[in-house]
């Protein structure tokens, strides 16, 4: 065969050398894919890379474009194993792959020479732009690499053509051939991610750390955990409403339920059974809403207090808590339902004894004053408004940053510091009411949310993160009182924002700005998160599930991949040839000098003097001239403009082309 | 090319070329676009099991940027037009070089067009640069190894522009032939003149003829007579003119011409020609097919150079 004689001695290719240009697109190309990772790599893999790229610059540039010597080349890979399992700990996770592909892409550059070694280049770094997105979906990365790949695919011209002589022209030429083809690639792209069959991954088994970096509410809960995720402004989850929204006040969304205490740490009681029908017993209408969920890296499904139903395969505990089969390591929708007036178990606890339990030696103080409430007030009811106005009447205050309670927590801080934030009003809560001999538990979850007036969803941030709790009234069943809406009733009505100054300056002093400051930042805040929504929904969440939905809705069954492949297989020839018709209809019609021209030509074949296919501009021009004497002086001076305009290094101005050929009339 | 093998007779290329169309242009992806793919299907791959739609669109992205960039190197020959003229004599073991022309037939600009006679190792390949609406001319120099007629059947123009991972390509008819002359070579010296006055040894001794002038270099002129000095003052290349023996005629006779074969016999034939004319005799040429009368003179010479060439190959 052909190709077997030809390799590596394609005429074609011959002549090619690797210049300072083209390895500069390259370098280029490559800094601007590993960029996005600077910060997740140790720190000498960059620094590795860019002393390579400047070493062999250097060399090419110096008119040397021999690679070093192989040896070189063979202890910079050798020594890059050891040295990146040494910093990143592993070779087979993302960040140690990263770190692999960015030494070797440094690597390769050196001993780049040949056209084929330049292609190899390029797409490696294709291959190394896809990694960012193991990171990062964001809107930002995506626009970032569009741009790059715009930059990449402009080397690859250059690679392979000359665009003139003038440096800056060049560039300018090739960054237009690329962006050209982008742009018309766009559509297809759609076409292709719309169509194109998904299939539930995964292929094989994801490495580990494939889902970083989530933060989410955890089981359990000790002093500190929930002011921590209070710093937080990553989304938790987004919740669209089929009607309107309750109240702010009502925004509960319950998560786990914390039963046993060591004192310090609440956890969830290890066997909490499963929820028997029967044991809500709500009124009014129930709610019902669409709950997207970020990853978290655990299993808790958020719904607000009390969710009525199971969403898709989870399992609804005997304290009402919805756990998922698997860890949410994906953005995950579910629908939900539920009850805002409910009463739950009003018949007895399912577990009295350990909703009563306290550690032994613990606490003695908060002990002793619950017990004293009991047998002051005897009525549960009264006991807890007892301790909610002791709350209010005593100088508790509602902080970010309390002071630390190396002691018995609970007593240190109901008779010491009296400063905290909802886990610490939370748990003391429990352990007075457990004195007290009410049934009592922490529940988690988040609290509030903030409404998005473009997108009409409510969106629930991490610093929602809230712990309130629930105490067991005889007749009234598992009731919820948040005793931080004690101390800090802004907190429950108007959010964390109003309770807690976020904006910190030097000192430690609030700095509110001014209103209408606020308000616009908190508009474009909105319009910012409307837009990351419609991206969750539309691009990062479009699987196998939302395709079927959206394809259904065009009537075109995503279920059978025969169906979708004919599809894909006509929307891609047809947008192909309405391109290919595009550029070749237009062809010629796109240059004004030229179309000017033509037309010139175009009056002279209706007096019947046609150009011949082939014919010079002067070389007709001196025919018309020849047959039509008098037409000469217009002819020429029309073809010189032509020709100067078109060949000639200064063009002129072709609208006085256009002048003279409007007023040519043979 | 054998010298006997049987020839078809040239088609006269006609003036305006053949215009490229759909039939007549293929193209297939290059290795690297193979390799390209390759990468798509791991990019693929990547983007299914971490199921990332980033990496889909990614990855469809660039898909998508190779079926575009099929119909812009696709575009860069379509509706071009190839046109070649018969090159110039040459002798064998040189080069022909034929004009070609290729038109842009009111076109956008074209990117990477090359053309070649056939994309075999070795080949000479043009690079031709194509604006819009212009068109652009070259020699394109093919080997010519054996005397008779070199026909340039096809030659095959292609581009990989804009990125490399496609080639379209064309072979295109062009149906031109150059004539190659035989090699010049033979250590006889020239036959002696009939009409023998001035010269005792049977050939025109050198020195002894007279200065006449100088005229432009010709290929088959000896270098011996170029005017070296006047050549380094301009861009032609003067040859000497001898005015020797104008009355006298030499016969360069190819029952004379000795050797072992044919082939030897028409390489001292056409060493004695260009040694003739080159002195300025006034020579005859006698083949066994026939004769050419006496004279001298480029068109005298190349009359003689062409008999010889075509000896014993059909028309």
């Amino acid at each position: 065969m052909r190709w077997a004689r030809l390799t590596g001695a394609d005429p074609e290719l011959a002549g090619w050398h690797l210049s300072v240009g083209r390895l500069s697109w390259l370098t280029i190309g490559l800094a601007l894919v590993i960029a996005p990772h600077v910060g997740r790599l140790p720190t000498w893999v960059p620094a590795l890379f860019a002393l390579l790229c400047g070493w062999r610059l250097w060399r090419v540039r110096r008119g040397d474009d021999r690679p070093p010597h192989r040896a070189v080349i063979v202890v910079i890979a050798l020594a890059a194993l050891p040295a990146v399992y040494a910093s990143v700990g592993s070779l087979t996770g993302r960040e140690a792959g990263v770190a692999l592909l960015a030494v070797l892409s440094g690597v390769k550059l050196l001993e780049t020479r040949g056209l084929r070694d330049c292609y190899v280049l390029s797409y490696l770094g294709f291959f190394l732009a896809v990694t960012a997105f193991l990171f990062d979906q964001g809107i930002a990365i995506g626009a970032y690499m569009l741009a790059v790949v715009v930059v990449m695919t402009a080397s690859l011209h250059a690679l392979g053509f000359d665009a003139g002589h003038d440096p800056r022209m060049a560039v300018a030429t090739h960054l237009r051939r690329a962006a050209v083809l982008v742009v018309q690639a766009v559509p297809l792209m759609l076409v292709l991610f719309v169509l194109f069959p998904r299939i539930p991954g995964p292929l094989w088994g994801l490495p580990e750390d494939a889902h970083g970096g989530v933060t989410g509410l955890s089981d359990d809960m000790s002093p500190g955990n929930i002011s921590s995720l209070s710093q937080s402004d990553a989304v938790a989850f987004r919740v669209r409403f089929d009607g309107p929204a309750p109240d702010a006040s009502r925004l509960y969304w319950r998560g786990p339920v914390l039963t046993h205490t060591d004192g310090r740490r609440w956890t969830r009681d290890p066997r909490p059974g499963f929820a028997l029908p029967g044991l809500q017993r709500p009124r009014g209408e129930p709610v019902d809403y669409e709950v997207t969920l970020e990853p978290h890296g655990g299993r808790w499904l958020f719904a607000l207090d009390l969710p009525a139903m199971r969403a898709a395969g989870a399992r609804l505990s005997a304290a009402i808590e919805l756990r998922a089969p698997r860890d949410i390591d994906e953005r995950m929708r579910y629908r939900m339902r539920s009850w805002l007036d409910y009463r739950l178990a009003p018949d007895g606890p399912l577990h009295p004894a350990a909703a009563l339990a306290l550690p032994r030696d613990s606490h003695p103080r908060a002990r002793a004053l619950g017990l004293a409430w009991r047998e002051q007030l005897g009525d549960p009811g009264a006991v807890v408004r007892r301790a909610l106005a002791w709350f209010r009447e005593q100088p508790f205050r509602y902080t970010l940053t309390p002071a630390l309670l190396p002691g018995d927590a609970v007593d240190d801080f109901l008779f010491g510091t009296r400063e905290g934030f909802c886990e610490h009003y939370a748990g003391a809560f429990v352990v007075l009411m457990r004195a007290a001999g009410i049934p009592a538990r922490v529940v988690t979850g988040y609290q509030g949310g903030e409404m998005n007036p473009l997108g009409d969803y409510l969106l629930v941030r991490q610093r929602d993160a809230h712990a309130w709790t629930e105490v067991w009234l005889a007749g009234q069943g598992w009731v919820r009182v948040d005793p931080t809406s004690a101390v800090s009733p802004l907190r429950v009505e108007r959010g964390i924002d109003a309770a807690i100054p976020r904006t910190v300056g030097p000192g430690g002093l609030a700095i509110e700005p001014a209103p209408a400051v606020a308000d616009a930042l908190r508009r474009l805040r909105q319009t910012l998160d409307a837009v990351q929504a419609g991206w969750n929904a539309w691009v990062l969440g479009y699987g196998p599930e939302r395709q079927r939905e959206a394809l259904a809705r065009v009537g075109l069954d995503a279920s059978s991949t025969g169906s979708l492949v004919l599809a894909l297989t006509v929307a891609v020839a047809a947008l192909l040839a309405l391109l290919g018709a595009w550029m070749f209809v237009r062809r010629g019609h796109r240059d004004p000098v030229h179309a000017a021209y033509l037309r010139f030509c175009a009056r002279l074949a209706r007096r019947g003097l046609a150009r011949r296919a082939g014919e010079g501009p002067r070389d007709f021009a001196r025919r018309v001239a020849a047959r039509r004497p008098d037409l000469a002086p217009a002819v020429n001076a029309i073809t010189e403009r032509y020709v100067a305009l078109r060949y000639a290094q200064r063009p002129g101005d072709p609208a006085a082309l256009r002048r003279a050929v409007a007023d040519f009339r043979p | 090319m054998n010298a006997a093998a049987p020839r078809r007779p040239a088609i006269p290329a006609s003036a305006t070329g053949v215009a490229l169309d759909r039939r007549r242009i293929y193209i297939l992806p290059t290795r690297q676009g193979l390799a390209f793919a390759a990468v798509l299907l791991l990019m693929l791959s990547g983007a299914v099991n971490y199921n990332n739609a980033l990496a889909y669109l990614l990855t469809f992205l660039l898909t998508s940027m190779a079926l575009v960039s099929l119909l812009h190197t696709y575009r860069n020959l379509a509706g071009l037009r190839v046109s070649a003229r018969p090159a110039e004599p040459v002798f064998a073991g040189g080069r022909a070089h034929f004009p070609v022309r290729v038109d842009n037939g009111g076109g956008p600009e074209r990117e990477g067009v090359v053309l070649s006679e056939k994309r075999a190792p070795g080949a000479t390949v043009l690079h031709l640069r194509l604006a819009a609406d212009s068109h652009a001319e070259a020699l394109l120099p093919v080997p010519a190894a054996h005397r008779g007629w070199r026909d340039l059947d096809r030659v095959c123009i292609a581009s990989r522009a804009p990125f490399g991972i496609f080639r379209a390509w064309s072979p295109v008819r062009v149906a031109v032939r150059g004539l190659v002359y035989a090699h010049p070579a033979g250590e006889r010296p020239l036959p002696a003149s009939v009409a023998e006055s001035r010269d005792d040894h049977g050939h025109g001794g050198s020195g002894r003829e007279d200065f006449s002038g100088l005229r432009e270099y010709r290929p088959g002129d000896s270098p011996r007579h170029i005017h070296w000095k006047a050549a380094a003052r301009g861009a032609v290349l003067p040859v000497k003119l001898f005015d020797g023996q104008s009355a006298a005629e030499t016969v360069l006779s190819f029952a004379d011409a000795g050797g072992t074969g044919l082939e030897p016999r028409l390489s001292q034939l056409t060493a004695w020609v260009l040694d003739a004319e080159s002195r300025g005799l006034r020579y005859a040429l006698e083949m066994p097919d026939g004769r050419i009368a006496a004279a001298s003179g480029p068109a005298h010479q190349d009359a003689c150079l062409r008999r010889i060439a075509l000896h014993g190959i059909p028309a």
